[in-house]
């Protein structure tokens, strides 16, 4: 262990303590588990907290304490796999690592997805409300393949949500988003031409 | 959910359990299980090379044999070494298993150098590797169910992992089948494609099976 030799000290009989606890846990002691989870708490907030601010450009803040509660519930239910022979803390930070590293790798995703919703669809929205009402809007649709022309009319004409036209359609949410999406760049494309 | 409400939950939600065995105990009950069920496939489905009693006597065909199933051993001990977060030593066994594949597969390159053999395609080479996958599903399915209970930190590495371990106790056994031992058939067909195959397969389902 790094740093002075007296928080050394206190950093292993910190650790003795909770691996103690983390014992009795084991057999089903519920007050070392009310006071065992209250100091993990604090410890994986503060390790969430570092990892956010490290990928601040990724992560919404809003989702920290989601994280914090997965990473406990993880802890509950791989509780098995802690060895009483082994230290507390590097199975605690393990864990976490693993859930952050989940957790950052399924927003990047998402927010792939919120780029898409909330940037995409807005511009083009935008450019078909400003689109001279010489087009005829109508002609304009059949020149989109059905699904496509289906989905765009239900969300933007008739007014329903992403979830209320995948319910209606059979298609999932994200399909309807990616549907809209290249319907709007077709027509985009075709009044380019026009 | 507010926190003190959600850490409440999981105080009611507590049972006592029962720890993991410790990992050597679970790869080498594995590495026992695994033997026993390729070497009932191996003994039903493919008939035994005709020099099999002469191979026997050779120390080159015992010490391939003795490499393989250590390659073997190291891999399953790595899964369950990763399968248990915060562990020391899961780095070490994981780039042992990978390294000692690659020595073992660098002599075999150089002895088929050596003997200025020529890399190919071979109808019979294939049969070994598709051998050698069908040899190796049931035990990695069975580690991979074995695993499930665990933690692995990294899924697709342990999947990859569990992919060689059983690859190679797969190889060993067809070891007794094939009659073919040109370094060259060996390095291709019984270690390097069947065991890239089976690494891909495993890192794959192991992202989606040992995720937590």
């Amino acid at each position: 262990m790094s740093g002075p030799k007296g928080e050394s000290l206190a950093e292993s009989q910190n650790e003795q303590r909770l691996s103690l606890l983390m014992r009795k846990v084991q057999e089903g002691d519920f007050d070392s588990y009310s006071a065992l989870l209250l100091e993990v708490q604090v410890m994986v907030e503060s390790y969430v907290k570092n990892s956010f601010y490290r990928f601040r450009n990724q992560v919404v803040d809003g989702h920290q304490q989601d994280l914090v509660q997965d990473i406990l519930l993880a802890l509950h239910t791989k509780r098995h796999t802690y060895d009483p022979s082994q230290y507390f803390l590097p199975w605690v930070y393990a864990i976490s690592r693993y859930k952050v590293i989940d957790f950052l790798r399924t927003s990047k995703r998402r927010n792939a997805h919120v780029e898409l919703d909330e940037e995409e669809l807005v511009d083009h929205s935008a450019l078909i409300e400003n689109v001279p009402a010489t087009i005829d809007t109508a002609a304009m649709l059949k020149t989109l393949p059905e699904k496509q022309r289906k989905i765009l009319e239900m969300v933007k004409l008739e007014g329903l949500s992403i979830a209320e036209a995948a319910k209606r359609t059979g298609f999932s949410q994200s399909d309807i988003k990616i549907t809209i999406h290249r319907a709007i760049k077709t027509l985009q494309s075709n009044l380019k031409r026009q | 959910m507010k926190n003190e409400k959600f850490l409440d939950q999981l105080i009611n939600d507590l049972q006592p359990v029962k720890t993991f065995a410790p990992p050597i105990q679970t790869a080498l009950y594995w590495f026992v299980i695994a033997v026993l069920i390729i070497a009932t496939l191996d003994f039903f489905m493919m008939p035994l090379r005709a020099d099999l009693a002469q191979k026997l006597s050779e120390f080159s065909f015992i010490l391939q044999w003795i490499f393989l199933l250590l390659i073997s051993v190291l891999a399953a001990m790595a899964v369950s070494w990763i399968g248990r977060p915060g562990r020391p030593g899961q780095k070490l066994l994981i780039n042992a298993s990978f390294l000692l594949m690659g020595v073992f597969s660098s002599i075999f390159a150089a002895r088929g150098l050596q003997m200025g053999a020529h890399l190919g395609c071979e109808f019979g080479g294939v049969r070994c590797m598709a051998a050698i996958i069908m040899l190796s599903i049931l035990p990695a399915a069975f580690f991979f169910w074995q695993s499930r209970r665990a933690a692995s930190v990294y899924p697709g590495l342990s999947g990859s992992l569990i992919g060689l371990a059983s690859g190679t106790i797969g190889a060993t056994a067809l070891a007794l089948s094939c009659d073919d031992d040109k370094p060259f058939h060996l390095l291709e067909w019984h270690l390097v494609f069947p065991l890239l195959l089976l690494c891909v397969m495993g890192f794959l389902a192991g992202r989606k099976v040992l995720r937590w």
